[in-house]
């Protein structure tokens, strides 16, 4: 990876081994119910060069550490250890210029004055923020027609849906028009077509030059819009690229479907040929056994599920559309009639269970 | 979404990302004294102020009673001390060796209403931030770079407008009902005020980083509210504690304003007559919103540190 400094890229956003560790407290059970002290790491070393203008996408899991990433990168909490920079400005020592350069959409509902309306929130906000009271009234009517609020701007917040109490908060982390946002999980919780509108607006601000951290758990999400991922797994960062870089490098490069079933079934074009006999005594038979002993020896891993007779096993691995031949001359032999095979270019979402199913298998181990 | 699309705010294409933050009066830091550095901690002042009446006033019942309730409250305390007064409060004689003055209405009626407006103050500065917290908006406050000292002196510049409205409201009342003689030296009047303002707001920046980190320091503040209720005589004259409660009544910062606050509404003092309680007033409203904003300082980046800042 190459190093870059902060300075090199004081629009974006660079960490170096970040790290937070929260003191729990747990109450115990049993016969001393002392409270027990724990630690968590959220953050384990996290090291991170956005560059500016870049739409980068932080996946993970529930509690994977995203939301604390994005808590300590807008100065709302510290760092256990390590250092971060934001728009060029250290996150602990130069805090309120950090908090001047970013917009934040922050998870949940009840981050607006539900009793005031749209307006009244971003005229707040917008003294909040130090914006000049003559851009103040224009800056408010443009950010309200860029969410597309302006109809309903006079009305109180607790008026509005949730997805118009998202595209609001988006509307106010753009008020001082910030060169950094963060949006965290912004489409959660909203129905297809808000978050489809929502993410149509990601896009045009990413491609108006914002440089944009998104956490999500929606992988769908983060190929559609992001120019590169980060995946966060157990406060670590386990992976960085792009989503097609990604699915380059990754151990889940080739994925063969194949669907099957067992011969002489009452469909198969194979009924009553001598080799389904062997079929017939063997009703409950796995073809995992068979195709798994064609990949030994190979990185290719092998899962299958069975619904009303019919096979699907799915191969994972690299190199794996080149076991095809000699799969399906292995599952004919062993009295197996082949449905369908295929060669499926894997998704992100296949990459990122690959990544994190690897990742806690390295845990256990 | 947008039928002009995105643009920057001269209605240009946004060309790239702007290299930094704007230049804004704020970042010139929390305590400039640069004109539009003030003008613009003005602008925020009053926009917490806005935002806190608007919340307000939307729930209009509650609105009316901030003005009703203070006048009910004293209004037990002042029949009480009509029936321990005696017909035709003959025992009056005999509370005026006690409190230097015969007149035990407005004495119970100032006590009771700048008790009102004093608390109210306290904790209205020491709780703004709780408020926002249990709302869900603390944090998107404090994502902004407006300081923080600022955030509560615009919270509590609301809530001092609205007090001093009511606090005047209860004595015009008090005037109208019960006949109240006001003997007003007004610059000694306002100066006495403002005093005290200074001085309650500095203990409520030492409640507001309290309430911040522990959360639940309610409990710890009705406490302290009750114990300063007896020492800082409200209802009535610390001459009759034992004598050393009455040595603790001069350590509450409350029992000085009282004080100073009967002194002059009641026996039109003078500024000579008062220059003990003037100052001591003084210091402590030199000393204490200095000391609140350290103790807010270290607790507001505890909090930041332990990462609870958005926790209710």
């Amino acid at each position: 990876m190459t190093v870059v400094s902060a300075r090199d890229l004081s629009g974006g956003i660079v960490t170096r081994d970040l790290t937070r560790v929260f003191h729990i407290r747990s109450s115990a059970t049993g016969e001393k119910s002392r409270p027990m002290k724990k630690e968590l790491v959220a953050v384990d070393r996290l090291s991170l060069d956005i560059r500016p203008g870049e739409l980068f996408g932080l996946l993970g899991r529930n509690g994977a550490g995203k939301t604390t990433t994005i808590r300590m990168l807008s100065t709302l909490i510290e760092p256990t250890s390590g250092t971060a920079y934001v728009a060029g400005f250290d996150v602990v020592r130069q805090a309120a210029a950090v908090r001047a350069s970013i917009g934040c959409v922050l998870p949940g509902e009840r981050t607006h004055y539900w009793k005031l309306t749209a307006r009244e929130n971003l005229r707040f906000f917008a003294a909040m923020y130090g914006l000049d009271p003559k851009r103040e009234k224009v800056r408010i009517a443009e950010v309200l027609d860029i969410v597309s609020l302006s109809d309903r701007a006079d009305e109180r917040v607790e008026n509005y849906s949730t997805g118009m109490r998202q595209r609001l908060a988006l509307a106010r982390a753009l008020l001082h028009d910030p060169p950094v946002l963060f949006l965290d999980e912004p489409t959660a919780g909203l129905d297809v077509h808000s978050a489809r509108a929502l993410r149509s607006l990601v896009k045009q601000l990413a491609s108006a030059g914002y440089t944009i951290l998104l956490t999500t758990h929606n992988l769908q999400e983060a190929q559609e819009l992001c120019t590169r991922v980060g995946i966060i797994h157990k406060g670590r960062l386990v992976a960085v690229d792009s989503p097609d870089g990604l699915r380059k490098r990754s151990g889940a490069a080739d994925i063969v479907q194949v669907r099957c079933r067992r011969l002489g079934g009452t469909n198969g074009p194979w009924q009553g040929a001598p080799v389904s006999a062997r079929a017939f005594l063997q009703p409950d038979a796995s073809p995992l056994p068979v195709i798994r002993a064609v990949l030994d020896g190979s990185e290719i891993r092998a899962e299958g599920s069975t619904k009303d007779g019919e096979w699907t096993v799915t191969c994972r691995g690299p190199g794996a559309a080149s076991f095809i031949p000699r799969l399906t001359a292995a599952l004919l032999e062993h009295g197996w009639e082949l449905v369908e095979c295929a060669v499926k270019e894997p998704s992100l979402e296949d990459i990122f269970v690959e990544i994190t199913a690897d990742e806690e298998e390295g845990a256990h181990e | 979404m947008s039928k002009h699309g995105i643009s920057n705010t001269a209605g240009q294409p946004h060309m790239g990302p702007r290299i930094g933050p704007r230049i804004e009066p704020r970042s010139r830091g929390p305590f400039s004294i640069h004109p539009r550095a003030m003008a613009s901690h003005l602008r925020t002042a009053l926009a917490l102020a806005r935002k806190k009446l608007l919340q307000e006033a939307a729930y209009g019942i509650q609105f009316a009673s901030w003005f009703v309730t203070p006048f009910l409250s004293i209004l037990p305390y002042i029949y009480r001390a009509r029936f321990l007064a005696g017909p035709e409060g003959r025992g009056a004689e005999a509370f005026s060796r006690w409190a230097g003055t015969t007149e035990y209405v407005a004495f119970i009626a100032i006590g009771a209403s700048l008790w009102n407006w004093v608390t109210n103050l306290l904790w209205e500065v020491g709780f703004c931030f709780r408020d926002e917290q249990e709302e869900g908006t603390l944090e998107q406050m404090w994502l902004t770079p407006a300081p923080r000292w600022l955030l509560a002196l615009g919270n509590a510049a609301a809530n001092s407008l609205v007090n001093l409205i009511m606090t005047l409201c209860v004595l015009l009342l008090v005037h109208l009902f019960f006949g109240l003689p006001l003997v007003v030296n007004w610059p000694l009047l306002i100066t006495v005020a403002g005093l005290s303002w200074l001085a309650m707001y500095g203990l409520g920046f030492i409640y507001a980083g309290l309430v911040m980190f522990f959360k639940e320091a309610e409990h710890l503040v009705n406490l302290v509210n009750d114990i300063v209720l007896v020492l800082a005589g409200v209802t009535f004259p610390l001459s009759v504690l034992p004598v050393w409660l009455r040595g603790m009544a001069r350590l509450t910062p409350l029992s000085w304003i009282l004080t100073a606050l009967r002194a002059v509404l009641i026996n039109g003092s003078t500024w000579h007559d008062l220059r003990l309680e003037l100052t001591v007033l003084s210091a402590m409203a030199a000393g204490f919103p200095v000391l609140g904003y350290l103790v807010f300082t270290v607790f507001e980046t505890l909090t930041r540190r332990r990462g609870t800042l958005g926790g209710y």
